[in-house]
Order: structure tokens, then sequence, then C-alpha cells
């Protein structure tokens, strides 16, 4: 069965970036920085809202707030903590985040066709192949990928989330894949693998090794294991005795399917 | 080019699903729609095709490998140098040119190998990890080229390879252990070279000290059944057998026996370490293993090692 996409196409990230698809303006300004940051002596630095308006053939100073308070990813995204944190930054860094979601689209329409062509993802190549496809991001789209301390498109951080359920938070899916980001920045960029390495045991053992991930996937075998036994039930104690593992006893998977 | 981008995107992701599943059949569906696509462009349906290529070539004669990255040699012909699929092909008709066998391809790989180092060294930054793997793809088949002093010449390469990683990248990732891997494999070659005791001791010592820790790592990254973890194992046990730890080569050997072909070496391999040993503690286990590893061998350094054992511990 291939891995099921709905919840990745219901974050607030998902949905805003389909409602803001047709924007002109927006991804005007969108063009308009990539062009900036691309030309910029320093990629750290963020243009200013003169240079946007510019490039963009806005006179008035204004146009960039109208367009951007509008319908911004900072209202679509949920909790009050991100609101506050997004909601103090000015118009251009915000401007960012939303470019960053915006250029990482394409990239992450692929990756969930590959969720949909692939019949039996493990759950650990979900998010590894994520971080695949940010590293790939990063190479091809290095100017956004820099801006705003490498941070990841959002979008990216909340199918994290919904990748590992929930198992991490969107702070920590954040810095989790920004220093995806980051190295992907250096050397190690042109080796998708080895980018993902470099972060592959903080991945495990904050996501895969929590108790409560190992016992969700334990919790998600027991519809099997109850499936087995009433084959099982169904046989001689020889028979048994030949179907099992050394050392796995019938009183033992039924302990297991029941939730003893 | 939204379907350019979407495309590489969903073929990185399907490379890593196959990587872990081993799963080829969505790569293989993904390539052939690529083919009938129009929007694409030649390089990236080329790119899905050698990945493709890659995983088939797997269970592939070397011979009939070498045609397939041939003919794909020639698809790429348009393409500029530093395109990826240009890049992977390169790699590939070269590996498999030193694996088929034919007198003569030993050099010829050497020198598509060197030719491939000369190319990147052009077209990339002297610290772009694609560079350092052909500087030691080409280290390791001046290595296994056979002529006097090429082990030498590739040891000198891989030494300060397995240092640039460990400076450039660190030591904690699989990309230098994989350095520090084929360095102890050619350290090893080199001890079974000369006749010098001491130094033979001294070089399997290094070469064991250099996969110390690579075996934990590997376990914990790729887990314990992974061929690449399988053979850094043996890698191992052969230093062990080297510096007279028998006890701890044997315990790594043991489980491995019979696991080559998973492990991608030479058949028997296991076997022929095992015999030697237990060479003086357990002569008959050791004359089984021997045995088993000539039956078995399809070099000749392998045969003659593990006949010179069955004649030596059948005439004892």
């Amino acid at each position: 069965m291939a891995y099921p996409v709905s919840q990745l196409e219901t974050t607030p990230t998902a949905r805003w970036l389909a409602d803001m698809r047709r924007a002109k303006s927006r991804t005007q300004y969108f063009h308009a920085l990539r062009t900036l940051l691309r030309d910029a002596h320093d990629p750290a630095r963020l243009p200013t809202r003169e240079e946007l308006n510019r490039l963009t053939g806005h006179d008035s100073s204004s146009t960039i707030y109208s367009v951007f308070n509008q319908d911004s990813l900072v209202h679509a995204l949920d909790g009050p903590p991100r609101t506050s944190r997004l909601g103090r930054l000015d118009i251009v860094a915000k401007a960012v985040i939303e470019a960053k979601v915006w250029s990482y689209g394409e990239y992450r329409t692929g990756w969930i066709k590959a969720l949909r062509r692939c019949p039996r993802w493990p759950e650990r190549t979900v998010a590894t192949s994520l971080l695949h496809t940010i590293v790939l991001w990063a190479t091809h789209e290095p100017e956004f990928a820099i801006a705003g301390c490498y941070a990841p498109p959002y979008s990216a951080v909340q199918d994290l989330c919904v990748v590992v359920d929930g198992t991490l938070s969107e702070p920590e899916a954040e810095q989790l894949l920004q220093s995806v980001v980051e190295t992907a920045d250096g050397p190690l960029g042109d080796l998708p693998a080895t980018v993902v390495d470099v972060v592959y045991d903080r991945l495990l053992d904050t996501a895969f090794q929590a108790p409560e991930a190992i016992l969700r996937s334990l919790e998600g075998q027991r519809e099997r294991v109850r499936d087995v036994l009433h084959l099982l039930d169904r046989m001689s104690e020889d028979e048994v005795g030949r179907a099992l593992p050394h050392g796995v006893s019938v009183e033992l998977l039924r302990r297991f399917a029941e939730g003893a | 080019m939204p379907a350019e981008t979407e495309f590489v995107a969903e073929l990185t992701a399907v490379l890593a699903y196959t990587a872990d599943t081993r799963d080829v059949g969505p790569l293989r569906e993904l390539t052939e729609e690529a083919a009938r696509r129009e929007d694409l462009s030649k390089s990236s349906w080329l790119l899905a095709k050698c990945e493709l290529e890659r995983e088939l070539c797997r269970e592939r004669d070397a011979a009939d490998a070498v045609m397939v990255w041939e003919g794909l040699a020639r698809h790429a012909a348009g393409l500029p140098d530093e395109d990826p699929a240009r890049l992977v092909i390169n790699t590939m008709r070269a590996k498999y040119v030193k694996r088929r066998g034919h007198p003569g391809d030993p050099e010829r790989a050497a020198e598509l190998y060197r030719r491939e180092w000369e190319r990147r060294r052009r077209l990339l930054p002297e610290e772009d990890p694609r560079l350092s793997t052909a500087r030691a793809n080409y280290a390791v088949a001046v290595r296994d080229r056979g002529r006097p002093g090429d082990i030498k010449e590739a040891l000198g390469i891989l030494e300060e390879e397995t240092k640039r990683r460990v400076d450039r990248f660190g030591a904690h990732l699989p990309f230098t252990w994989i350095a520090h891997v084929v360095l102890a494999q050619t350290l090893i070659l080199l001890a079974e070279e000369t006749d010098d005791p001491e130094e033979r001791r001294r070089l399997a010592a290094e070469a064991a000290d250099n996969t110390h820790d690579k075996l934990t790592q590997r376990r914990r990254r790729f887990g314990w059944s992974h061929a690449a973890t399988l053979r850094a194992q043996v890698v191992r046990a052969h230093a062990l057998v080297l510096t007279g730890d028998l006890t701890a080569a044997i315990e790594i050997l043991d489980p491995l026996v019979g696991q080559e072909k998973a492990m991608q070496i030479e058949p028997g391999r296991c076997d022929l370490l095992l015999a030697r040993a237990h060479r003086e503690g357990h002569p008959v286990k050791a004359l089984h293993h021997a045995g088993t590893s000539a039956r078995l061998a399809v070099s000749v350094w392998q045969r003659t090692q593990a006949e010179k054992l069955v004649a030596e511990l059948t005439v004892t």
C-alpha cells in the first residue's frame, strides 16, 4: 500500500500554498527576491523593501505590505507561539519565509508523487526521502536556502511532523531540517545521502527511537498478529510447532495481540 | 521548468525508497514513463535510466553490465561533461570493466578511472566529494591492476584521501568510513605481500586500527545484515588473522560463512580466513574450510592460498 498522503495535503502550509499559487503579485516579489539574493555580495543579508519595490516596479512603499499582509502564511500557521514569533518579523523576512515554501512547492509535489508511486514505504524511509528532497531544493535554490539563517521551508517542517506522527515538535523538526539545509550548502550538498547521514542519528534518536514511536509501531502489528492467531487456532499442535519461530509461543502472540 | 523539477524530486525520493527496500519496480516504472514524456530533457531521463541500470547491474554478469554502460555512454555523447548522468556512466563503465575479467581489463579500468578523476579535477572544485570518490576509485583500480609497486602507489593516495575526508567532512560519516575500510583492505594486501613478519604485523595492526570502531558505527547506521557492514567485518577479521588475534577473527567470521554473495565478495573468502585462523588450533576445521574455499575460489590468489593450505594440512 502506498503511503497515505491525505494528511500531508491538509497541513496549514499545504493549504496556503494551494490557495496562493495564482497570486501574481506575490510571485512577482518572490522572483525579485531570488534575483536580489543571487546578486547580493553577502547572501545572508536580506534585500530592503526599497530594493524589492524597485525591481518589481512598485512606486508605493506600502505595496509590499498590502501584498504580504493579505492571506499571509503567518496567519495560516497554527499555534500562538509560532504566530507571535513570526508576527514580530519585518515584512521582507516574512516574504522570505513564504518564498521558501513557494520555491519548494515543485520539489514537494515530486516527493508526494513518489510517496504515491512506491508500494511499501518503511516509516524511516518516508522521513529520509523528505530529507533527500530538501537537499535537492537547497542545492537548486541556494539563494532561498541560505536566506534567513538556513531556515527550511515551513511546508517541509510540517510534513516531517506528519511523517513522524507527532514524535517531533515543529521547533525540533525545524532545527533538524535547518541542519540539513546548512550542510547541503557545503561541499557535501552534491552527495544527498551523505548530507542525510549527518542528521541520521539525530532523526532516529528523536523521532523513531522514542518509546511512544516504538509502541505505536508495535501497535500497528497487532491486527496482523490477530490474523495469524486465527489461522494458528485451526492448526494441530504439531503444525503450530513447525509454524512458529524458535522461542515464540501462541500464548506470547495472544498476549501481544490482546494488548496485555 | 516545473515538470523537470518535479520529476527530479520524485526520482530523488524513489531512489531513497529503492536504496532501503531494494524494490526496483517504482524506479523502472518512473524511467519508462520518462522515456515517453516530451516535457523532460534527455539529461533527466538518462539520469533515471542510469540509476535503474545501476540497480539492475548488481545482478548482471559483469560483461553484460559493461555493454549496458557502453550503450548509455553513446546515449550521453551529446551531453556536457558535467552532466550528472555522464558522471555516473563513466564511473559505472570503469567499475564493470574492472570486474569483467578479460585480459587487459585491469589496465583499461585503471585508465578509465584515471580519466574520470582528471575530468572531475577539471570540472569540480577541490572540496567536492565527487572528486574524492573518483580519487579513491582510481586508487583501488591501481591497487588491483597488479603491477609491481601498484599497491604502494594506491596506499599513498588512499592514506591522503582518508585524512582529507576526516579533516574535511568529519570522522562520523559513512563517506569517511568507506575510505578507512578501503585503506584497511589495501594495507592487508601489502601485508600479505611482504616476507618480513614484523612489517606484516605492523601493516595488519594499522589495518585493524582503521576498522576498529567502524563496525559498531556501521551496524548502528545500516543494521547488522547490510552488505557494507558485513564486508567491513570481513576486512577486520582478515586484519586480525594477520595480527594473530585468532579468537576475535573466528568470532567475526563464523556467522558470515556462506554469505559472500550478499556481501558482493569472492565466494569462499570467509572459509579461507577461517582455515587460516584454525590452522594451529583445529587443523580438521581448517582443512574443511580450506577445501571449501579452494572449491569456490574465483581468483588465482584465493585458489592458490586455499590449495596451499589444503596441501599443508593434508600432509600433517
